[in-house]
């Protein structure tokens, strides 16, 4: 067959036709019955993508173990020096800690608070990160079999990552903080102010229905509010970038830059809700009624 | 006659097997799934967008759209994205580097580089325009970065399977 025929081209061109309304009704589908097609994603990977996955990554593993394996007498020494400072540094640190921890349950029992959960994480890695860099998703090395649930938060040691949207077997999805659709109630680490964040669809988050008058300013931290959230308190997510104001406008606008990132095969940490909060599932953070009808956002510069 | 277009002559008359064509997919593959620093990401082509290319550019009948279907198939399970935006993005550049052969043959080394610039940056559009849809993404022009990466090993692609096809090639 000729391609340069104008028979070639037709048949070319129903070929082309054929797969894009395949495409678009797997894109369809996929969008409305994402339970359905998650159990066809879920086999798929296990039979055609894990060999795969393997294959791409044996090569870095045997460089890795090679490497390690040809290391000098010194290097292993000034390695297991330097990890025996981090780990005493550390330990000093958690007793620090454990002794704030027992101050914060006796002033709360002093108050008659409930007493605050100590939080349970689960260590996943990352297998994957998106194809394509405005797609604000990773993959992680861990599932329903290993306890992790829809909805929970996920950070690291620098902070706030995301928070995971779709459980497979033995890997889970997740959304991350610069997604559209990400939302986190935070607290300015400065002075408490009560912030609510939202990914931008790019890089940074976007401080929402913040008081024109509020105590908010380049520079400040914003650290997770906890509470009912997905997140335990405390935690470091986002550094105020920009603010501005429009004169008359009840709302000041702001954009913060994430404090965390996310690097193929670094391990996070997912959140794992406390037995006692059981009964109350955890939900993301919405604005709800919090957004006025008519409220209308500027447009930043 | 300039020199690269005898060799892109020759290039064609050298009918690879069928074994390297899905061999260098799959490695395309790998290597889209290999673990790479933060800092290269925003970089990072698409390999299997560019050995389809290669392959469409190389010999028509090579990879169709039913090979771009299942292995757009697989980079969205791979990558956890919506089932069929890799796929869509693949059938795109399919059409773009079928209707763009003809100049490609002819073409300088240079300009065969801007034909494939266009061929990947018409499938990364696809791929934007579902996300634009479905993923409330905000792409920006830096996220057609991978297109240009993209042409540019463009040059060194040659090299790399040339020698194979010279010497798996079918009888």
């Amino acid at each position: 067959m000729a391609f340069g025929s104008s028979e070639g081209r037709g048949r070319q061109g129903i070929k082309f036709l054929l797969a894009v309304a395949a495409a678009w009704g797997l894109i369809v589908a996929d969008h409305n019955l994402p339970f359905a097609t998650g159990e066809v994603r879920a086999e798929l990977s296990y039979w055609l993508i894990k060999p795969v996955r393997f294959a791409a990554r044996l090569p870095e593993q045997v460089w890795s173990a090679s490497s390690n394996y040809f290391k000098s007498r010194e290097e292993l020494l000034a390695t297991t020096r330097r990890l025996e400072e981090q780990l005493l540094r550390e330990r000093s640190e958690r007793q620090r800690q454990l002794y704030i921890e027992r101050e914060n349950i006796e002033l709360r029992t002093l108050q008659d608070l409930r007493r605050g959960e100590a939080a349970e994480a689960i260590v996943a890695e990352v297998v994957n990160t998106s194809s394509l860099p405005f797609i604000n998703r990773i993959v992680l090395s861990k599932g329903s079999n290993q306890g992790i649930q829809e909805n929970q938060g996920i950070f690291n040691g620098r902070g706030v990552i995301g928070q995971l949207t779709r459980i497979d077997a033995d890997t889970s999805q997740a959304r991350l903080l610069t997604d559209k659709r990400f939302w986190v109630a935070t607290r300015v680490r400065r002075n408490g102010l009560l912030v609510l964040l939202q990914g931008d669809g790019g890089r940074r988050m976007r401080a929402r229905f913040v008081p024109a008058d509020a105590e908010l300013k380049e520079g400040d931290i914003l650290v997770t509010a906890g509470g009912d959230g997905p997140f335990p308190p405390g935690l470091p997510v986002a550094r105020v970038s920009l603010t501005w104001r429009a004169s008359g406008e009840s709302f000041m606008e702001a954009l913060a830059v994430p404090l965390a990132s996310v690097r193929q095969d670094s391990a996070l940490l997912v959140h794992v809700v406390p037995e006692s909060d059981a009964d109350d599932p955890v939900v993301p953070v919405t604005p709800g009624d919090a957004v006025p009808a008519n409220y209308t956002p500027d447009v930043l510069p | 006659m300039r020199g690269y277009q005898s060799d892109a002559m020759r290039d064609l008359e050298a009918v690879p097997s069928r074994l390297l064509i899905w061999l260098s997919l799959f490695c395309a593959l790998c290597l889209n799934l290999a673990p790479y620093p933060d800092e290269w990401f925003v970089f990072k082509p698409d390999f299997v967008a560019l050995l389809i290319t290669y392959w469409v550019f190389r010999m028509r009948d090579a990879v169709g759209y039913s090979a771009a279907f299942l292995l757009g198939l697989l980079s969205d399970i791979a990558y956890t994205s919506t089932l069929g935006q890799h796929s869509f993005a693949y059938a795109v550049l399919v059409l773009t580097a079928d209707f763009l052969r003809n100049p490609y043959v002819i073409a300088g080394r240079l300009q065969q580089c801007v034909f494939v610039m266009i061929a990947l940056g018409a499938a990364l559009g696809a791929s934007l325009g579902v996300s634009a849809i479905f993923d409330d993404a905000t792409p920006a022009a830096v996220d057609f970065l991978p297109a240009l990466t993209g042409a540019g090993l463009w040059l060194a692609l040659p090299l790399l399977l040339l020698p194979a096809a010279h010497r798996m090639a079918a009888r």
